[in-house]
């Protein structure tokens, strides 16, 4: 299976990071979007049209809008638009709260640690669409 | 104890000469009202303060022990006396278990004995109120440092994930020598600044919050060349032009001066750091005048500027107004707390893709 890939986290080394490890992780991909900023990755969902599943990893402390904002837009989008994203919290954070809270998104598909590497990554990807 | 500040007495009793009678022997020392029944009472409490209820135990209409039952809800505070010349056991324990009623006041009454009740009353008023407060501070207190270790264990955290994250590229790269693993030696060491950065502010941000003032005389020259060597390397980098005037009608000027380089290095750093990239002609531009007994310090530049609607949100602890350029969300905070310590102000002005201009003004002390 061939993804697409949409990184968001306002920390620039960790989005370079992210970019690196799935480039070098083995799993076949497309496009690879990153973005600093989780508004700027919103308008692009909202106007992309896209050709085929999108992966995407989101940072949960951001400024301006942060990764549960995020989510609480991304969840009004249509299903049909919807569909086509698998969505993942990808975070430092320690907190149950967080994780407590990131389970309330249906959307959310799973909580990955920060580093991630590829094995992290593919391991997640294996347990929810089965490649 | 001050006149205005008598101790408050709502007495009720339904046999008016009692109310009088209590009045004229009392109302010199405090702040007496009167009901003469307990809807009366109830009445009376809805639009007043009081610190102490005595109510009489015998009255048509409810008794002083129901009257008590049905306020000590709505106004648990104000403490509660019971006055009654009907002894039985029963009733005094009805009191105390339905009414919490403090004290038990026989009648007729003993001048002296209700002095010393009422003294007494009041002393354990104050101090539930006082205990109640601090029970509020701590609490919030405890929310507070609740949020400070969530958001400074992320921020710490942050920068050391993204170490271990380079790491990991660079341990699992074949090559060593790769331009990958030079990029990641270069993202680790940013992150390392970071980190280090963060970890200068917090300290900045404890000693703030402990720290005694140190009250000397300002070296404005000194303050310019510290501010010019600490970024005269990030300003050749960026190519960012800085200029930092300093001017005095006076001959000296007190205040603590560490805390004053603290305030114009936080506004310089943030003015170097929040530029626009595409600006061919960045500067900044620091100005420090003593004029007689204030210190005016401003930092303009014309950088990325700061959103109105966020402009309110800036030096709130952890508050970050911007995704483009890594914060730590101490920096305006520990500004601000310092220029309160020392009683001044702060101000900035600031248009979006325009630039900004700080301005902060601090008596001399």
């Amino acid at each position: 299976m061939v993804f697409n890939f949409i990184i968001i986290d306002d920390s620039r080394i960790d989005l370079m990071i992210a970019l690196k490890t799935i480039s070098t992780s083995g799993i076949d991909f497309e496009d690879l979007n990153d973005f600093a900023s989780a508004t700027d990755a919103l308008a692009h969902i909202k106007a992309a049209d896209p050709a085929r599943h999108t992966i995407m990893l989101i940072d949960i402390q951001m400024p301006v809008m942060n990764g549960f904002a995020f989510m609480d837009e991304f969840e009004k989008l249509s299903l049909e638009k919807r569909q086509h994203y698998t969505c993942m919290y990808l975070t430092s954070s320690l907190n149950d709260v967080d994780k407590l809270r990131a389970q309330k998104y249906t959307d959310i598909k799973a909580f990955v640690n920060k580093p991630i590497t590829g094995e992290k990554l593919n391991q997640v990807l294996k347990s929810i669409h089965k490649i | 104890m001050d006149k205005d500040e008598k101790i408050r007495i709502l007495f009720i009793d339904d046999e008016e000469n009692n109310l009088h009678a209590f009045k004229a022997g009392f109302r010199l020392d405090y702040k007496i009202s009167t009901a003469s029944s307990a809807d009366e009472a109830e009445k009376w409490l809805e639009s007043n303060q009081v610190d102490i209820i005595m109510c009489d135990q015998r009255m048509p209409g409810k008794t002083g022990v129901e009257f008590f039952a049905s306020i000590v809800k709505k106004y648990p505070h104000p403490i509660r006396m019971l006055v009654t010349g009907y002894t039985d056991i029963e009733s005094v324990i009805k009191a105390i278990n339905l009414g919490q009623v403090f004290r038990y006041i026989n009648k007729p009454w003993n001048e002296a004995e209700i002095r010393s009740s009422i003294e007494e009353a009041y002393r354990y008023y104050k101090q539930s109120i006082e205990l109640e407060n601090k029970v509020n501070e701590l609490t919030f207190a405890y929310k507070e440092l609740d949020n400070f270790a969530y958001s400074v264990s992320h921020d710490l955290k942050g920068p050391l994930m993204s170490i271990m994250g380079a790491m990991n590229i660079v341990n699992s790269s074949e090559n060593k020598n790769d331009s990958s693993v030079l990029m990641m030696l270069d993202l680790i060491e940013k992150a390392s600044v970071h980190l280090n950065e963060f970890i200068e502010n917090m300290h900045v941000y404890y000693k703030n919050n402990r720290g005694q003032l140190v009250i000397s005389g300002i070296d404005l020259e000194e303050i310019k060349t510290e501010i010019e060597s600490l970024h005269s390397l990030k300003c050749l980098k960026d190519n960012i032009k800085m200029n930092i005037s300093i001017e005095s009608n006076a001959g000296f000027f007190n205040t603590d001066t560490t805390k004053v380089k603290v305030v114009v290095n936080n506004l310089v750093s943030n003015a170097l750091k929040y530029q626009r990239p595409d600006e061919t002609d960045k500067w900044v531009k620091t100005s420090l005048k003593v004029d007689g007994d204030e210190l005016m310090i401003t930092v303009s530049d014309n950088g990325m500027g700061i959103e109105e609607q966020f402009q309110a949100n800036i030096f709130d602890l952890f508050f970050r107004a911007t995704s483009e350029a890594s914060g730590s969300g101490f920096g305006l905070y520990n500004v601000k707390e310092i220029v309160t310590l020392l009683g001044g102000t702060i101000n900035v002005e600031s248009k979006l893709n325009f630039g900004s201009t700080f301005t902060v003004k601090l008596p001399a002390k």
